[in-house]
């Protein structure tokens, strides 16, 4: 058996303060082989009250996933000997992940600028939800607010409704990675440079940048996509549920009419266009519908790919959690969060070298390595971290 | 290199084999930091997203190429292939989102990328990944919904068994900023081991990994997962309301007590607000149905924008539910200097997206137009490949390289 491999970021060290916008950073970095220390508060970061909880205990499986693969300690750096014992763990940091409101460093005497003036190879990785200057930069901010303002919900849902969120926290967890992304370029940059940087990474601008070329196609056409359910996107009702199907090309197109037997309504070649296929909906979908009626779900999808047309089956959590397909790939795997609590959770956003790169461990108790790390690696002595704890500093 | 280049990229090359959305946005994101951003094309295989209109140009194609080079290539040619493995020599990045199997068919794919070149970093991309029964599958973002999850949760709970789709692509731009990320993290990795590495990124697995708490429930707890809509346990009032204006929209999240007392008080504290049972987050979730009808009715005669300056001046979390208009009008992204004007040929004056990300050590993003499919083609052959106009002449007339052609008439997009 050969060993495994070393990640990518094995020997870079990180320290997370982050809340929900950025937890996600943190633990990409940490999949990816960076030893992140998670910093909370001393009453413990405000996501591990969040829901979902596994049933019956106060555990959160939200704090639990975004965390997973850090080490845990408590610090509260407002106070005038935190910020000294925040400066001695930058010390040894190359990356500072934090989501205070703007100007907030500055108030308990962290100031980025000066911050980097000390640490002059730090990089401090602030992530907001505005964006550290401009009109709304004291604005609060959620991750619905980031979904909306970003512009990608607008177009969610059926033209007759509101438009609907999708589940999750999909702005603030992709925010996270964005500021991931962020961080690594200040890193490789400092390879050359020798220095670190201050980012400014905002969630409106991570979320914009991912409507689907809105602004763009607007600055041109001065038209948006409506809201219109699953619009050319089609979904289809099948015997047992449904699948979507995105025709979008002709050899797609022709492709299906051969599969459907080349039925008589839809014979007109104009059909081949995608545009006309569009205008002529009303004429053209009910044929489809008809025939993939009284067909179950994983065979439509089935017998289509083997078409090569873009069929996907509607699947259940269920059935997500449990197919062929996620079974092989390992998509989900086991972690033992907490002593007695196992929970299936996905197993990485990535492979290297076929080797998949996710969390290796559970998420840390509140403030499980204090000792560790500030006596271990800062050098204080036991009744000096218990006399910090009495005065509420860790 | 004389004065310091502070962009962070300069001197890497990526070739970029990006499709559509996912692989191409990797490409975006090295292209704006320096680096040499060379899209892989054919007339045959060109970009799907620059096929969709019929001058091979338009606004979102060109967002995503932004700051490229393009060398065309036929990679069903020998000699073709064998100049790509040239180029590959010279390159540091390869990204594919092409459908599994395709790269190895045309004879790049990662075992042979290697072969040529150790220290190339590899970052490949397909709907459900590389490997495992449905590793063949084709489709697009959307495809990925049905598969993951996310389109039997994002819906209307009381509407749950007829999904409500989105014709968003979500996640396929997230993808490929996991994707650069990853490249990033292995050029890192490359400065120590001197060797490149191949990085996967199966799409379907990432809404899954985002809603990776919301799986880990269903686990323990089987059934229990549904869709939530627009409402939650973290607090009431919590949704989208009404607003003045042709399907405009307002978001307002009350996050506590004290953000329902601000709430009442950017209302002028109307008397129905008053009820002793919305004092407390139970309470006011156990109401949430009426509390929505009242809110719904003030905002109704008001703008977004009204509504969320009136409640974020009290703090509440309020914002407006935008589409591309409000966004080149929204005064956040106007001062943030977000909308980038590029002239692009072949579409005119348009707005590209700016950066999600700035630095104290980071210079401005390059922002320029996409390329014409072959447009570098000579000049690429030319500076890395060694070779010479007669023998670049040769190649075009073989067919084996392909050259722009420019635009007939002006046939703009828009103009289809």
């Amino acid at each position: 058996m050969l060993a495994t491999p070393e990640r990518p970021l094995a020997g870079l060290r990180v320290l997370d303060s982050a809340d929900e916008k950025g937890e996600l950073c943190g633990r990409i970095l940490a999949d990816l082989g960076a030893r992140v220390i998670r910093l909370e508060p001393p009453a413990g970061a405000r996501s591990r009250r969040l829901p979902p909880f596994a049933p019956g205990r106060s555990t959160s499986l939200y704090f639990a996933l975004r965390n997973a693969g850090k080490r845990g300690i408590t610090l509260d750096f407002r106070t005038p000997t935190g910020a000294l014992l925040l400066h001695r763990l930058l010390e040894r940091a190359d990356a500072w992940i934090e989501t205070e409101r703007p100007g907030a460093l500055a108030a308990c005497g962290l100031d980025p600028a000066e911050l980097l003036a000390r640490h002059p190879a730090l990089v401090v990785t602030s992530i907001t939800d505005f964006g550290q200057d401009g009109p709304y930069r004291d604005w609060q901010g959620t991750d619905m607010l980031g979904f909306a303002m970003g512009g990608l919900l607008h177009r969610c849902g059926r033209a007759d409704r509101p438009p609907v969120m999708p589940p999750g926290s999909l702005a603030y967890d992709s925010t996270g990675l964005v500021a991931a992304l962020a961080t690594l370029v200040a890193l490789y940059r400092r390879l050359i440079s020798g220095r670190g940087q201050h980012l400014d990474v905002s969630v409106l601008e991570s979320v914009a940048n991912m409507s689907d070329w809105a602004l763009p196609n607007y600055s041109v056409s001065q038209g948006f996509q409506a809201r219109d359910g699953a619009g050319f996107y089609a979904l289809y009702r099948c015997a047992d549920g449904w699948v979507r199907m995105v025709v979008l090309v002709t050899r797609h197109w022709r492709a299906l009419l051969d599969w459907m037997g080349s039925p008589a309504e839809l014979t007109d070649p104009k059909l081949d266009q995608f545009l006309e296929r569009l205008v002529r909906r009303a004429e053209v979908e009910p044929v489809i519908e008809r025939f993939f009626a009284d067909q179950k779900k994983i065979d439509v999808a089935r017998e289509a790919q083997r078409r090569g047309i873009p069929v996907t089956p509607l699947l259940l959590p269920a059935e997500v959690l449990e197919n062929e397909h996620t079974r092989a790939r390992g998509t989900f795997g086991a972690l033992a969060i907490e002593p007695g609590l196992e929970v299936r959770f996905p197993s990485g956003l990535l492979q290297i070298d076929e080797q998949r790169v996710g969390p290796r461990e559970r998420p840390p108790g509140l403030g499980e390595h204090n000792e560790a790390v500030y006596c271990g690696e800062l050098g204080l002595g036991a009744g000096e971290l218990e006399a910090l704890r009495c005065q509420g500093v860790v | 290199m004389g004065a310091e280049d502070a962009y962070p990229f300069r001197g890497l090359r990526v070739l970029d084999f990006g499709v559509g959305a996912v692989g191409v946005e990797v490409g975006r994101l090295f292209a704006e930091y320096g680096a040499d951003v060379i899209k892989v094309e054919s007339q045959a295989r060109p970009d799907f997203m620059r096929a969709l209109t019929p001058a091979w140009m338009n606004p979102a194609f060109a967002s995503s190429s932004r700051s490229k080079r393009s060398f065309a290539v036929d990679l069903s040619s020998e000699r073709g292939v064998g100049l790509l493995h040239q180029l590959v020599r010279v390159s540091d990045v390869v990204v594919d989102n092409n459908g599994a199997g395709v790269m190895e068919k045309l004879g790049v794919g990662y075992e042979a990328l290697r072969a040529t070149n150790p220290r190339i970093v590899v970052f490949t991309s397909q709907m459900v990944g590389g490997q495992g029964p449905w590793s063949r599958w084709i489709g697009y973002g959307p495809s990925t919904h049905p598969v993951s999850g996310l389109q039997y949760l994002w819906n209307y709970p009381e509407d749950a068994e007829r999904p409500a789709g989105s014709v968003n692509i979500f996640p396929d731009h997230l993808v490929g900023r996991i994707g650069a990320l990853a490249a990033v993290a292995a050029l890192i990795q490359r400065e120590r081991s001197g060797r490149g590495c191949k990085i996967d990124a199966a799409q379907f697995e990432t809404p899954i990994n985002l809603l990776g708490d919301l799986f880990a429930l269903e686990e323990l707890a089987p059934g229990s997962l549904r869709p939530a809509g627009n409402r939650s346990p973290r607090g009431a009032p919590w949704g989208i309301y009404r607003c003045a204006g042709p399907d405009e929209w307002c978001a307002i999240n009350v996050r506590s007590d004290a953000e329902w007392e601000a709430l009442r008080r950017a209302l002028g504290s109307p008397d129905w607000s008053g009820r002793p049972e919305y004092r407390t987050a139970s309470g006011r979730l156990a109401h949430q149905d009426e509390l929505d009808a009242r809110l719904g009715e003030w905002t109704a005669d008001r703008t977004p924008q009204e509504v969320a300056q009136r409640l974020q001046a009290e703090g509440v979390p309020a914002g407006d539910v935008q589409h591309a208009a409000h966004q080149l009008a929204d005064p956040q992204l106007a001062a943030r200097g977000y909308a980038r004007v590029v002239d692009q040929p072949g579409v005119g004056g348009m707005v590209f997206e700016g950066p999600s990300f700035r630095g104290t050590d980071l210079p401005e993003p390059i922002i320029g137009p996409a390329p014409l499919l072959g447009q570098h083609t000579r000049e690429v052959a030319r500076e890395l490949l060694g070779l010479s106009e007669p023998e670049i002449d040769a190649l075009v007339a073989e067919g084996v390289l392909e050259e722009a052609r420019p635009f007939e008439g002006a046939p703009g997009w828009g103009q289809a």
